[in-house]
């Protein structure tokens, strides 16, 4: 039965391909429109997706598909299950990749953990975390002491 | 040194976040919640802090300890309390929300659960501050009947009322119910998950909230839906749920009868918070701007099939 379904075929950047079923294929809205337009006839090649985190991404897909029939709670359950084993690095290629590939579930998932994570951390473990570079002057440092309420200077 | 050479490598791999696209970086901050931005998160860089600089980034402020906001700290974030659409409150008292909604005009969903201290008639004058409300859910904690008459009267706009606070299956009572049928005549949603009311109360209900599309009467053990009232329900309400419906998909637990009412010993330390929360403590605060109804809906389809199979107009 399975051969009857129709197969997208994805490469990535370091040459892996991936055949995968159209119906966890169109999670990607990318692709999906890409066989509205006639266009996914031959491999797709994803130029800045490796062979790994897009075999993630296909995995993410996949349960997303096969759990179409499941409860809500069930699937936040098997989102946070698959998003706490990615690592930082990984993690950043997923959305890069999700974003990419317009999936818009698995960018709302990462996005929201990277959120997660920066929540409750000073701004210096922020930089460390995620080796973000302090450019502020010392002036502007004083600034921002100075004036913690700048987003809204409007007068009363 | 090998250990220096080591840590500069791991920093090396480490992606850096400003390496993403700008509208991902915007999701990712806009996720933040006021007080982590105006702490953390402006102050992190200079392209951090433009990016904060956008109002959509202040979604949603989050209080959920009621000391830290009482030592002051709500002067602090006046500003930012001012501008959110969103406020989610935990185990707060009334007078730091006093305090901190003195003028916020612009608020439109008010969550509260487990402000436990808040006094009888309190709420209601919290209320009065808010003339844009459109959503309140107060949860495990108690409002009289009077707040709620202030609150309607008050909070022209008010479409959503969640109010889940279990009562001694023992103990019947409509005051509540007929507080909400004449005071809040816009109502389209309505949870009274664990109320004493009775059918008298919720015929109120059905004759005074004309446009009430969702409502959830789950753990209403008063309520004894016959066949005419059953019919009345199906003929005016889109989505009813059942006294008897499962609660599988209900934020908190609610397996023990006094989990829903006074549930203080069980968070008497932090950790303990987590354990009121069915699906995680941190999902229940994730707020996406005022796209709240798609979460709602998604969970309230499940058990209310039973109610709606047997309508001919039903909504699936």
């Amino acid at each position: 039965m399975a051969s009857t379904l129709k197969k997208i075929i994805l490469k990535s950047c370091d040459g892996k391909i991936l055949e995968v079923e159209e119906a966890v294929a169109v999670q990607s809205q990318m692709i999906k429109n890409m066989i509205e337009d006639d266009c996914a006839n031959e491999e797709i090649p994803l130029p800045d997706i490796t062979g790994e985190i897009l075999s993630m991404i296909i995995e993410y897909c996949k349960m997303h598909v096969d759990g179409e029939n499941n409860s809500n709670n069930e699937l936040i359950a098997r989102d946070a299950d698959f998003i706490t084993r990615v690592d930082l690095n990984t993690l950043y290629y997923l959305i890069v990749a999700a974003n990419f590939l317009n999936v818009k579930s698995l960018l709302d998932l990462t996005c929201q953990r990277v959120a997660d994570i920066i929540k409750g951390k000073s701004p210096e473990e922020i930089r460390l975390t995620f080796n973000i570079k302090n450019d502020f002057t010392p002036e502007e440092e004083e600034e921002i002491r100075k004036k913690n309420a700048w987003a809204f200077d409007y007068k009363d | 040194m090998p250990r220096r050479k080591r840590k500069r490598r791991a920093a090396a791999e480490t992606h850096n976040l400003l390496e993403m696209p700008p509208e991902v970086k915007a999701s990712v901050l806009s996720r933040l919640g006021a007080i982590d931005i105006l702490n953390s998160a402006q102050k992190v860089c200079s392209q951090w802090r433009n990016i904060c600089k956008d109002p959509s980034m202040w979604r949603s402020i989050d209080m959920r300890n009621s000391g830290e906001w009482e030592d002051g700290r709500v002067h602090d974030y006046q500003h930012s309390i001012e501008r959110v659409p969103t406020a989610v409150a935990f185990r707060c008292s009334f007078y730091s929300l006093n305090d901190a909604f003195h003028r916020s005009v612009h608020l439109k969903h008010l969550r509260l659960f487990v402000c436990y201290d808040i006094s009888e008639d309190t709420l209601g004058e919290v209320a009065l501050k808010l003339p844009c409300l459109e959503e309140l859910e107060v949860s495990i904690c108690y409002i009289a009947e009077h707040s709620l008459k202030t609150i309607g009267r008050n909070c022209p706009l008010l479409k959503s009322l969640k109010y889940n606070h279990r009562h001694s299956e023992d103990y019947a009572c409509d005051d509540h119910a007929l507080a909400i049928a004449q005071s809040m005549p816009e109502l389209c949603r309505l949870e009274l998950l664990g109320n004493a009311l009775t059918n008298e109360g919720l015929q109120a209900i059905l004759d005074g909230c004309r446009h009430l599309e969702y409502l959830d009467l789950r753990q209403c053990f008063n309520v004894h839906l016959g066949e005419d009232l059953e019919k009345r329900c199906v003929e005016r309400i889109k989505t009813l749920r059942r006294p008897d419906g499962s609660t599988h998909d209900y934020e908190f637990f609610v397996g023990d009868p006094d989990t829903l009412s006074y549930p203080f010993d069980r968070i008497s330390d932090s950790d303990d918070d987590y354990d009121l929360f069915a699906n995680g403590y941190d999902h229940y605060f994730k707020i996406s701007g005022a796209s709240e109804s798609s979460d709602h809906d998604s969970s309230g389809i499940s058990d209310t099939t039973s109610m709606n199979s047997g309508a001919s107009d039903s909504d699936e």
